[in-house]
């Protein structure tokens, strides 16, 4: 895989996100928390949108990175929430390489990361160290 | 609302030290969640990254609710994570981890309010020594009204 600095990471998009993956994830988990996986409603009748697990939006950000680079790729994964992602939500994660660097294995390509809403809401932004197979990097 | 002084006394508390080993079928249906490619590999899907830690030290959620004084379960939300990996999670590995609770600072968001940013740091080992580290920060939404401990 040949990598340069400004590169653009394969964009992973996900939707719309379904309540069933959430139950999923929360099983998986064992997360109590009612705001995944039970319908509620609002005075009113509003209905109340389920909110996604935190593991699962870094997990679209994981996708994004293992997809371009591996599954044995991330060797640091650091991520900010700023907002969540609601039942019906379409995702779309995205990165930038910033940096090459040498690490003990070979190339090291650092990465501006990021998930927003389909509205364009920014939902985490962090940074990654993903491992560059074959040395290919140029610097 | 809790005392800031009493959540400080949580600084330095060690977790149980316990083991966890990420079984196939789970590692299936987490990637299945995060609508992931499942891997040919062995490799865990990188999410295990928050799950596999918390389940080694052996605490469920609910005791982590507790042990943080969180007023309600949808009172907490996730902060930051940091996933340091020396070596990929794999399926079938028995993985030895050890933890502590790092820091509590209670802070005023514009939306959130007063909340507690609790962070906490465990390493996951295998026979090779430390294979990863999270540092993960929760944030416990806090009320005036709500209970004290």
């Amino acid at each position: 895989m040949s990598v340069m600095v400004g590169d653009r990471i394969p964009v992973w998009s996900h939707g719309p996100v379904t309540p069933e993956r959430m139950a999923l994830m929360a099983a998986i988990l064992r997360d109590p928390n009612p705001i995944h996986f039970e319908p509620a409603t609002a005075s009113g009748n509003e209905k109340i949108l389920r909110i996604n697990q935190g593991p699962l939006n870094v997990g679209y950000v994981a996708n994004m990175l293992t997809s371009w680079a591996g599954p044995d790729s991330i060797k640091r994964l650091r991520v900010r929430f700023v907002a969540n992602v609601f039942e019906g939500d379409d995702v779309e994660a995205s990165g930038v390489v910033t940096a090459i660097t040498d690490g003990p294995d070979g190339a090291l390509a650092e990465c501006d990361v990021r998930l927003v809403r389909s509205n364009g809401d920014l939902v985490l932004e962090g940074t990654a160290i993903i491992k560059i197979s074959g040395n290919n990097a140029n610097r | 609302m809790i005392p800031i002084e009493q959540m400080q006394e949580l600084v330095g508390y060690r977790f149980p030290s316990g083991t966890y080993k990420i079984e196939h079928w789970e590692n299936y249906l987490l990637t299945e969640a995060t609508a992931g490619e499942h891997f040919s590999s062995a490799y865990a899907h990188p999410s295990f990254l928050f799950h596999a830690p918390l389940a080694a030290v052996g605490l469920s959620y609910q005791e982590i609710f507790d042990l943080c004084d969180a007023e309600s379960a949808d009172a907490v939300r996730a902060g930051e994570y940091d996933w340091e990996i020396f070596r990929t999670l794999e399926e079938g590995i028995q993985y030895q981890a050890q933890g502590q609770i790092l820091s509590v600072e209670r802070k005023t968001g514009k939306r959130a309010g007063v909340f507690d940013a609790v962070a906490f740091a465990i390493e996951l080992s295998d026979t090779k020594g430390v294979a990863a580290r999270v540092t993960n920060t929760w944030l416990f939404l806090r009320t005036e009204s709500g209970p004290g401990r």
